[in-house]
């Protein structure tokens, strides 16, 4: 029992940290908190919907076509809802992305309607047991699929050029663009990677759980909570509470009470913010 | 002269206001006049803590709903009328203010959107969750409508039929309204908007920063407590889907596009909003996209909404026609 909460606990901070270190991003480069990530993993879960109904496409080729067209999207946003409001008070961010998030959850209402679509593999029916733990390969591949896209960006972020070029961008904006970083270039890059990996999230979960409008609420609320607790802005942060905050979830909802399951998240996110606004992992903020 | 003419214009509004149940006699038209009302008291509150101070309570229709549950718990439950359990809602509401506001409203920006995301989302479970008070999903069902008021001579005022609610939401619109202007009026008012501007220069200005967000708070709290209870014995009946997170972003919505930090603007922004859904039901499905793209669109272009709008137009028209003397 206890080896299996860890187990789906595991599966699902996979998830909530991709989810997260996409929103953390945004939040320690552009300094705004995207209200609308949740739209955008939702997006990534009907696009696989779209090409495994329509096309047929196999699973993994799906992941990544979504992937890769919901970090396009991602570059659209960028250019067109959130260029405006870089340097606005917080509210106006916050407003902005939630407007975004209306439309973007409205439309996938309106193109595919309310009633939930779920995505068939053939991996759902193939389970492994040992010792007291039963998964179905899918899970498998949702976690590790999660855990090589995660080792990916690390690696992107600190052995190339460009995501250095991030990472400094988002330690200093003005000492970046002193040594010669296209800031533009960099947002819309982070945007790109941001929503690609929500979008492969979507994707990779889809099969696991139903797909329907509004199911990118209860992970974005889960994101904040991750994003917070690891530190805002803090990459490794998001990635370490995602886990942390997948398997709270699974063993609160197990031992504690599963009527309750989502309070969890929050009483984490309300005690982070009271006693250690700037996360686990995050320097004290002193602007 | 110029203020002469202001205080006919209020008065003749007043007396149209008044008098509209005379002419509205259709109760669709009624309920839908009572509902723009309602909401623009709780909308007036989210003007204060949101539109003025800049803080963007996203709790804030979970607010409503511990307005809406103490109020219909303390009349059906307890042999309350509602001329107590109001006050009482009022109260409750504003503890919870304090309570929550006093630790968040340290935290800036988006750290209190985020804190106070996290309350309506606790606070949305336990009304769906704690059944034996709140009936869980079911929601609490016949609440008793406010008490008639027996005055001297033998009048009885009404509230069962709508125009008595009318009236009553009438009364403490104006209230809500008369206490944002006074607020926007006053130095305290004053201090808000500079917090919200910049936090940083309001601080060094020697505004009290915690302690002004703090009475913003508790203040909108009020108007919350007494939305919660009047929405509560208007339907007479509460359920928990009310009092989402999704409502506060209707509510801000309105609020934006009204005009954040101006006087009419909430309820210019409440009438909009409950009206064009009734008049247009044939976009009910593009509503919610409609709504983002002018939510995105005056956060960009009118950062003081459609009031803003016409305020500024009115000032450019004045300054331009040599016949006004100023």
């Amino acid at each position: 029992m206890f080896l299996q909460q860890c187990l789906n606990g595991l599966i699902l901070g996979g998830a909530y940290a991709l989810i997260s270190v996409g929103m953390t991003m945004i939040f320690g480069i552009m300094n705004i908190s995207n209200f609308a990530h949740g739209t955008i993993y939702m997006l990534g879960a009907y696009c696989i919907y779209f090409l495994s109904t329509a096309f047929r496409t196999p699973f993994l080729i799906g992941v990544a076509v979504s992937m890769l067209v919901v970090g396009l999207i991602g570059v659209a946003i960028e250019r067109i809802v959130f260029r405006p409001v870089y340097g606005a008070p917080v509210l106006n961010d916050l407003l902005i992305a939630l407007g975004l998030s209306f439309v973007l959850e409205n439309g996938a209402l309106l193109l595919w309607g309310s009633q939930t679509k779920s995505v068939r593999t053939p991996y759902t029916d193939v389970v492994f047991h040992f010792f007291s733990v039963s998964v179905t390969l899918q899970r498998l591949i949702a976690l590790a699929a999660s855990v090589i896209l995660i080792a990916g960006l690390y690696a992107f972020l600190n052995y190339t050029r460009f995501g250095k070029a991030i990472v400094a961008t988002a330690q200093s904006p003005k000492g970046a663009a002193l040594v010669g970083i296209d800031l533009d270039r960099i947002y819309m890059t982070t945007f790109a990677i941001s929503s690609g990996l929500a979008g492969a999230a979507g994707a990779l979960l889809a099969p696991l759980f139903y797909v329907f409008p509004t199911m990118g609420n209860m992970p974005l609320l889960k994101a904040f909570v991750v994003v917070v607790l690891g530190g805002m802005g803090n990459v490794q942060g998001a990635v370490v509470g995602g886990f942390l905050v997948g398997i709270a979830e699974s063993l609160g909802g197990a031992y504690i009470s599963s009527d309750y399951k989502n309070v969890f998240a929050f009483i984490i996110l309300i005690g982070v913010l009271l006693l250690r606004p700037q996360g686990l992992f995050g320097r004290s903020e002193s602007s | 002269m110029k203020r002469h003419l202001g205080t006919v214009v209020q008065l003749a509004l007043l007396g149209l206001a008044v008098s509209v149940p005379a002419v509205v006699t259709d109760s669709y038209y009624q309920h839908i006049l009572n509902m723009i009302f309602l909401t623009a008291i709780s909308v007036y509150g989210f003007n204060v803590i949101t539109g003025i101070a800049g803080q963007f309570n996203i709790a804030h229709a979970g607010f409503i709903g511990i307005g809406a549950y103490v109020s219909a718990l303390a009349t059906t439950r307890l042999p309350l009328s509602f001329w107590t359990a109001m006050p009482l809602a009022i109260l409750a509401t504003a503890v919870f203010g304090v309570v929550i506001g006093y630790p968040s409203l340290r935290l800036r920006g988006v750290y209190f959107a985020l804190t106070t995301l996290g309350f309506v989302e606790i606070l949305s479970l336990v009304f769906e969750n704690w059944v034996p008070v709140t009936g869980g999903a079911m929601g609490i069902t016949r609440i008793p409508p406010p008490s008639p008021i027996h005055l001297p001579g033998g009048i009885a005022l009404a509230f069962e039929e709508k125009t008595g609610f009318y009236y009553l939401c009438l009364v403490f619109l104006l209230a809500a309204i008369y206490v944002n202007r006074q607020l926007l009026r006053s130095r305290l008012g004053r201090a808000m908007l500079a917090v919200r501007e910049n936090e940083d220069l309001a601080q060094s200005v020697g505004i009290p920063i915690t302690r002004t967000k703090m009475t913003a708070f508790v203040l909108a709290t009020l108007f919350l407590g007494l939305t919660g209870s009047l929405y509560a014995h208007y339907f007479r009946f509460i359920s928990p889907v009310s009092f989402t997170a999704a409502e506060s972003f209707r509510q801000v919505t309105m609020l934006i596009v009204g005009g954040k930090g101006t006087l009419l603007g909430p309820l210019v922004g409440a009438a909009i909003f409950t009206t064009i859904p009734e008049v247009l039901r044939s976009i009910e499905d593009y509503q919610w996209i409609a709504y983002g793209i002018v939510l995105m669109l005056c956060v960009v272009f009118l950062p003081t909404g459609i009031v803003g709008l016409l305020r500024d137009l009115r000032e450019r028209l004045a300054r331009n026609s040599p016949s006004e003397h100023r």
